[in-house]
């Protein structure tokens, strides 16, 4: 093609060399793919990955009223705002698994949709970042049967439906029973008993 | 031989590590079969390899898509300057020229900060720059950027050399299921569509992403060149593999530097990309990152000058292989490697009678420890070099990096970081001044040595954020348009004179001070971002170095009376600085005068952005955005005094 001058003799002789090097890179990384990977194994495990098994284990406890789009339903739609950390640890972890009949879906709901979400949603968690959607979406959602989640301190008071409550290292979690009896949502009676509190 | 051998055994090593461990692992607990009555009695951390920001001994400046919807801005540039120290200004026929805390004598390819899409360097292989213009990448596609200053080799390797800019585009999940849509229309006749739509199976989801963009003129700088760019983005998700891939074709007209605009000289460039990224948890301690990427670039430079028929060409490509090994000891302390294989190639004839085929190998080994001693204090030690051939004739060594955070009380951060990173001349600095096939063989990296101190503050409605930085630039690569330069084969066609980088004897010096503050009042509704950068930025002269304004002001307000409405101010100030002028005269081939080159005082300027957003349903959203560019704004670049405003429009929807 061009002029080869010294520099780009010797760069293409050791090109051979790199080039097989760059193949011995390939194949080795062929093999280390196929080590098995653990997802959720963790002996120390994040903050996010315990809120994703905390909302696993919601969406299993707690009853949806029957809707007309339900036999329509195949996905059981898990929304998240404001917090990117727990939107991946979901995604990778919750989503595709199954809920009685239902796979799960996760999606990331954004700013000032929460006064739309899409139709189906069964649980919905808030940030405590977003303070001023909280209050928002309590006051538009709370006839509907979305379960509101939060990490929000107070959030339950406020009228949401289960706050994520942190003591130093451990998490917990408050009940406020408001919206499931306006809603026609049943939470099951093992939720409340391990509940902190209840507020009725 | 040795050192490919040393990268050889360094990756074997990795390879004996990784069965031990997985070997090793341990209890394996499922957190998603406990119930809850386990779940409470877990213990977890809020960090493990993932950081918030807050808490990582380096400064990560995070941008979120909220945070760009706020802001009003509808081009990246006008949101990077959210970013305490970051700089930008528009050159000649409309790139953008982005730098952090110095330009060191600018050029508009922002070859000194690394440019990362979804992971992947996007930083050309002729240019190591950006040369095309960033700021019509779509800001809709964008679901964080994160940007770090000074120089960051020993986690990103050599790029990295006065700043990181990482932008994560959106995932299937986060779009509308029937896909997102925007148009946007506004003056110089610039129109911009993009279209997003996802695919979302069981097991995998997919984006893909098309956009237009186009101008009859540059939007703020110039008469006359046009611009036009189609990008097709992707990306796939199966499990734990991630794909990215796309293409980008680009056209613009150049206008002229002189005072005569060109009639007919332009350029197209193509570009295909894709990688792959394997993130392998082998047990809770240790993960793997495997990242193949390919990129490839083609530019054609038609009647160069206005020559009829007079043509440039050129092929580049880059094939790298990256494994990064994240082991993680206890809680408080982990270890980062990585080794990157580089094979870039380049071929072309622009600025040379015949053409240069050129591919180089080249290896980088980089890698940090972070242990946090006290619960108040963490500190990253690493280090990064690089094996194998260089475009460079003078090798560099091994550079040290070293950051330490200290939690003064829980609101408040003390961070201190002493850092030095290295970045390879391209090949465009290597040949573009010679016509034989050697280039220049005295080229050496430029090495950047920094310290910085900094104090960040949580407040109940805010934070604030300062910062003072001293830096220092060993053989800065300075680029002169030099008369005397003149390609015999060229003279004929009347082109005299060409690029002639030089590097600096001494050092180039910067000192400043950065300061950002951000606060919100009723309830959220009305929130202010401002921030001041001081930069004292010296050649190894003494003199002031050209582009490097002392004073710099950025300040956004938005307010959101309702979800119907939002209004968006910006105030960006830049103080006065110099400018190398380029005046064209009719040179004397035989006698050059190398006097028509010197520096100019370029007054202060300052830019009015005003946005107002309307929301009438969910699906609709409108923005009209106006920017007063004052008078003289674009001294600075082409002596040309250009007044008046902008505006653009632009649509959205979500079905």
């Amino acid at each position: 093609m061009g002029r080869a001058g010294p520099f780009f003799g010797r760069a293409k002789h050791r090109a051979r060399r790199l080039f097989s090097l760059n193949a011995a890179f390939a194949i080795l990384c062929l093999l280390l793919s196929s080590t098995p990977a653990y997802v959720f194994a963790s002996q120390t495990p994040l903050e996010s990955e315990i809120k994703a098994a905390f909302l696993l284990n919601f969406a299993k406890l707690v009853i949806w009223p029957d809707s007309e789009s339900d036999s329509m339903e195949e996905d059981f739609l898990i929304g998240i705002h404001g917090d990117s950390q727990l939107l991946k640890v979901c995604r990778e972890g919750l989503q595709g698994k199954a809920v009685g009949a239902l796979k799960i879906k996760v999606l990331k709901v954004g700013e000032g949709e929460t006064f739309d979400l899409p139709v189906g949603m069964k649980i919905l968690f808030i940030s405590k970042e977003h303070k001023i959607d909280i209050e928002r979406t309590i006051a538009s959602v709370t006839d509907r049967p979305v379960l509101l989640v939060s990490d929000h301190a107070g959030f339950a008071h406020m009228g949401g439906s289960i706050e994520l409550v942190q003591d130093k290292n451990h998490m917990g979690f408050e009940i406020n029973r408001a919206q499931e009896f306006r809603s026609g949502m049943k939470i099951n009676s093992r939720l409340l008993r391990i509940a902190q509190q209840v507020v009725d | 031989m040795f050192k490919v051998k040393a990268v050889l055994a360094m990756t074997l090593l990795a390879a004996v590590i990784v069965p031990l461990a997985v070997g090793d692992s341990g209890l394996q607990v499922d957190l998603l079969d406990m119930s809850l009555e386990e779940l409470t009695q877990m213990v977890f951390t809020s960090s493990r390899q993932v950081q918030e920001a807050n808490e990582t001994a380096a400064k990560v400046h995070v941008i979120t898509a909220e945070m760009i919807a706020a802001s009003g801005a509808q081009s990246l540039d006008q949101v990077l300057r959210l970013i305490p120290g970051f700089q930008v200004r528009t050159w000649l026929w409309g790139f953008t020229n982005t730098s952090i805390r110095g330009m060191v004598g600018g050029s508009p390819i922002n070859e000194r900060l690394l440019w990362m899409v979804d992971g992947v360097p996007i930083n050309d292989v002729r240019d190591a720059g950006i040369w095309t213009d960033v700021t019509v990448f779509p800001l809709e596609m964008i679901e964080r950027i994160e940007v770090m200053s000074g120089p960051h080799s020993s986690v990103y390797g050599s790029s990295a050399f006065q700043g990181v800019v990482s932008i994560f585009t959106k995932q299937a999940e986060d779009l509308s299921e029937e896909g997102e849509f925007s148009f946007a229309y506004g003056r110089n006749s610039t129109r911009s569509a993009l279209a997003s739509i996802p695919l979302i199976g069981d097991k995998s989801s997919s984006v893909l992403a098309v956009q237009n963009y186009k101008t009859d003129e540059h939007r703020i700088v110039s008469d006359y060149s046009g611009k036009a760019v189609t990008w097709v983005r992707g990306q796939t998700r199966v499990g734990k593999l991630k794909a990215y891939y796309g293409g980008r074709s680009f056209s613009m007209k150049y206008p002229s530097i002189f005072a005569t605009p060109y009639e007919n000289y332009s350029e197209t460039r193509s570009e295909i990309y894709g990688n792959l990224q394997y993130d392998l948890e082998i047990n809770p301690n240790l993960s793997l990152l495997l990242l193949p990427s390919y990129h490839f670039w083609h530019d054609h430079f038609w009647d160069f000058g206005d020559v009829p028929g007079l043509q440039y060409h050129q092929d580049s490509y880059r094939l790298s292989n990256l494994a990064q090994l994240r082991a993680k000891f206890d809680d408080r302390t982990n270890l980062t490697l990585a080794i990157a294989l580089h094979r870039e190639a380049y071929e072309g004839n622009d600025f040379h009678p015949d053409h240069r085929d050129l591919s180089l190998n080249r290896a980088e080994a980089f890698g940090e420890f972070a242990i946090e001693l006290f619960d108040w204090f963490k500190v990253d030690i690493g280090a990064s070099s690089q094996f194998g051939e260089t475009v460079s004739t003078k090798k560099t060594g091994i550079h040290p990096r070293i950051a330490a955070l200290t939690k003064i009380t829980e609101s408040l951060r003390l961070r201190t970081s002493y850092s030095t990173g290295y970045r390879e001349p391209s090949w465009w600095h290597r040949y573009i001044n010679t016509v034989d096939a050697e280039g220049n063989p005295d080229l050496f990296a430029e090495e950047l040595k920094a310290y910085e101190i900094s104090l960040e503050y949580d407040f109940s409605h805010g934070s604030a954020y300062l910062s003072y930085f001293n830096q220092k630039v060993e053989h800065g690569m300075l680029e002169i348009y030099d008369p005397s330069l003149a390609d015999p084969d060229y003279l004929e066609y009347g082109i005299f004179g060409k690029f002639n980088p030089v590097q600096a004897e001494g050092e180039f010096e910067m000192q400043g001070l950065d300061f950002s503050g951000s606060t919100d009042w009723f309830d959220g509704r009305m929130n202010l971002k401002a921030g001041y950068s001081y930069l004292d930025s010296k050649q190894p002269d003494g003199r002031d170095t050209p582009y490097d304004a002392k004073h710099r002001i950025n300040a956004f307000v938005q307010i959101t009376p309702n979800r119907l409405w939002s209004f968006n101010y910006g105030l960006h100030v830049v103080g006065k600085t110099v400018d190398a002028e380029l005046e064209y005269v009719p040179i004397d081939v035989e006698e050059p005068d190398l006097g028509l080159i010197g520096l100019r005082d370029v007054d202060a300027y300052m830019i009015h952005q005003l946005t107002l957003g309307i929301r009438p349903t969910e699906n609709w959203e409108f923005k009209l955005g106006v920017w007063d560019i004052g008078n003289d704004v674009y001294q600075e670049y082409l002596g040309v005094d250009q007044q008046g405003g902008l505006w653009m429009a632009r649509i959205g929807y979500r079905p």
